[in-house]
């Protein structure tokens, strides 16, 4: 029956994935797990989030936040790493301060340094309502896929290689399209949409096919003059009309 | 405007993080048209010399860069407008080369690798990366431009001579009852905007909407007759307890204006509860005319919120 559940709730787990961040996830390697946990652990990493998923056994939790009682759950990446923290970690819990059941820690990150590594360490203590098994730490390590950049360009020509070229030495993982075939699917599929502009009269795209470009929800660096034109034709707030 | 930039913000994302930038500068005496200006980026305007940096190895040829170009005030009402860089321009302080709102980034220069220098390759990777955590950010949208530009004619007449906006624009950007005793010249104009400026408004409807000029102001005679300037709290404060005012003249005209500067999206479904309607919005509203002269609910705010 146990296993039943566990397999209900990783298929739970993995359908709300599914409409999550645009960014690739690249699972992580968990390193000092006892056998005897009461609980699964597995881990995912984009650019901008580290993602521990636990399933506690029933009648055990770990702590959200100092409660007097066990050690809070805590995340620490690597000082000389590549990916810093931006932010404080996000933890369910319920009434008590306990998390139980199923839960997913979520700590923002943000890179700091060149590198594609990261290593995290996984602080906590798991209790039952009569006793607390001695405080733990696992080591979360693995690979952080590069952030997704559409590249928006007149052509795919050498001006745009060489521009998507940079972004892959940059560690950026680079799909290009041309404002007459980009979509709004395709933009939204990855992290940043950049809409290349060439100078003020090599731009060689219509105001008309600026006009057209798709809404994303995916966010947009405009470039120069296309961008100018792209931001007035979204209603950006941003021009006041003039240039 | 050319390769360079000026005024950065260097405490910024896109100077710091991952990478730390750090541009050589070039210092140049200010020019005829910084002077006695001020922006965001200069708020207590220029001293006599000023910082260039090369974001391109040099200037384009046989070609310009666009700016965006607030003279003092076109979008720097919109909230959480992140005002970057300024650009080498013609025109005063606040032409933008850098800027962001909401999930919009503007990069004024070229991103060749051939064009960038290594500075500004470093910076634009970072602003890649820093817009890549701006997916849930709030964009403001843009409904009319700024009561700014009316009083732009001005200041170009004064910079320049230049007559036409104050003859010719003006008139076809403001409704005919609120210029009826507006005269064409410099001066009167000076004196239209001392009377009027705090009281004007546009917006959505059609009546403010015009094909030549975008935007068409109206004076807001109600404002200016209970002498409440449309942008301030105070006054919307003000219309907040009159509307509950035993005088129904006074309700009317409070319940008007009420109408008129919130936004609809966060509007009660009447006024009858205007205290308490303030009392939960008050941390939460500011006013933009370029949203169309509402009291609007800040994006900080709701972003703040959903990320914890």
């Amino acid at each position: 029956m146990r296993s039943i559940v566990r397999t209900f709730v990783a298929l739970l787990l993995a359908l709300a994935l599914l409409p999550g961040p645009a960014s690739a996830q690249g699972s992580l390697e968990i390193v000092g797990l006892p056998a005897s946990a009461p609980f699964t652990i597995s881990a995912s990493v984009t650019e901008l989030e580290l993602t521990i998923d636990v399933e506690l056994e029933s009648e055990w939790h770990m702590y959200a936040y100092d409660v007097g009682g066990g050690r809070p759950v805590g995340v620490e990446l690597a000082e000389d790493g590549a990916f810093a923290a931006a932010g404080r970690l996000r933890t369910p819990f319920d009434a008590h301060g306990q998390i139980l059941g199923a839960a997913r820690f979520v700590l923002p990150i943000q890179r700091v340094g060149r590198g594609t590594s990261i290593t995290a360490t996984l602080s906590y203590q798991v209790c039952d309502p009569l006793m607390c098994l001695p405080p733990q730490q696992l080591t979360i390590r693995g690979e952080v896929p590069p952030l997704r950049v559409l590249l928006v360009a007149a052509d795919k020509g050498e001006r745009t290689a060489r521009i998507a070229d940079w972004m892959r030495a940059r560690q950026l993982s680079v799909d290009v399209a041309t404002y007459a075939d980009v979509t709004a699917e395709r933009c939204d599929a990855h992290d940043v949409v950049v809409a290349d502009s060439d100078y003020f009269g090599r731009h060689r795209v219509s105001t008309e096919l600026v006009r057209a470009f798709p809404r994303t929800a995916t966010p947009i660096v405009a470039v120069g003059f296309l961008g100018t034109e792209l931001v007035q034709g979204q209603d950006v707030a941003m021009t006041s009309g003039y240039i | 405007m050319n390769h360079q930039g000026h005024g950065l913000a260097l405490e910024h994302p896109v100077f710091n993080t991952p990478n730390h930038v750090r541009f050589p500068s070039t210092t140049a005496p200010r020019t005829r048209q910084y002077e006695g200006y001020t922006s965001p980026l200069y708020p207590d305007g220029m001293g006599e010399t000023y910082e260039l940096v090369d974001f391109e190895v040099d200037a384009p040829e046989d070609s310009w860069n666009p700016t965006l170009v607030s003279h003092e005030g076109f979008f720097t009402d919109v909230p959480g407008f992140e005002n970057i860089a300024e650009a080498c321009s013609a025109k005063m302080l606040g032409s933008l080369s850098l800027a962001r709102q909401g999930r919009w980034f503007y990069w004024g220069y070229s991103i060749d690798p051939e064009r960038l220098t290594d500075p500004a390759e470093d910076a634009f990777e970072n602003t890649i990366r820093y817009m890549a955590r701006q997916r849930d950010a709030l964009t403001v949208p843009f409904v009319c431009k700024t009561r700014r530009t009316l009083w732009v004619y001005l200041a170009l007449n004064e910079e320049t001579g230049y007559l036409r906006g104050i003859e010719e624009h003006f008139l076809g950007s403001v409704k005919p009852e609120s210029r009826a005793d507006y005269e064409p010249t410099p001066e009167g104009l000076r004196a239209w905007l001392d009377a009027n400026q705090a009281y004007v408004f546009s917006g959505k409807d059609e009546s403010h909407r015009g094909d030549r000029y975008g935007t068409i102001f109206e004076v807001d005679q109600d404002a200016k007759r209970l002498g409440t300037p449309n942008a301030e709290r105070a006054s919307l404060e003000r219309w907040i307890a009159m509307s509950s005012s035993g005088d129904a003249d006074e309700r009317a005209v409070a319940r008007r204006l009420l109408t008129r500067y919130v936004d609809a999206a966060i509007a009660p479904p009447d006024w009858d509860g205007a205290a308490e309607w303030y009392a939960t919005m008050r941390e939460r509203i500011v006013f933009c005319d370029s949203a169309g002269f509402v009291w609007l609910e800040d994006p900080r705010v709701l972003e703040r919120e959903a990320r914890g």
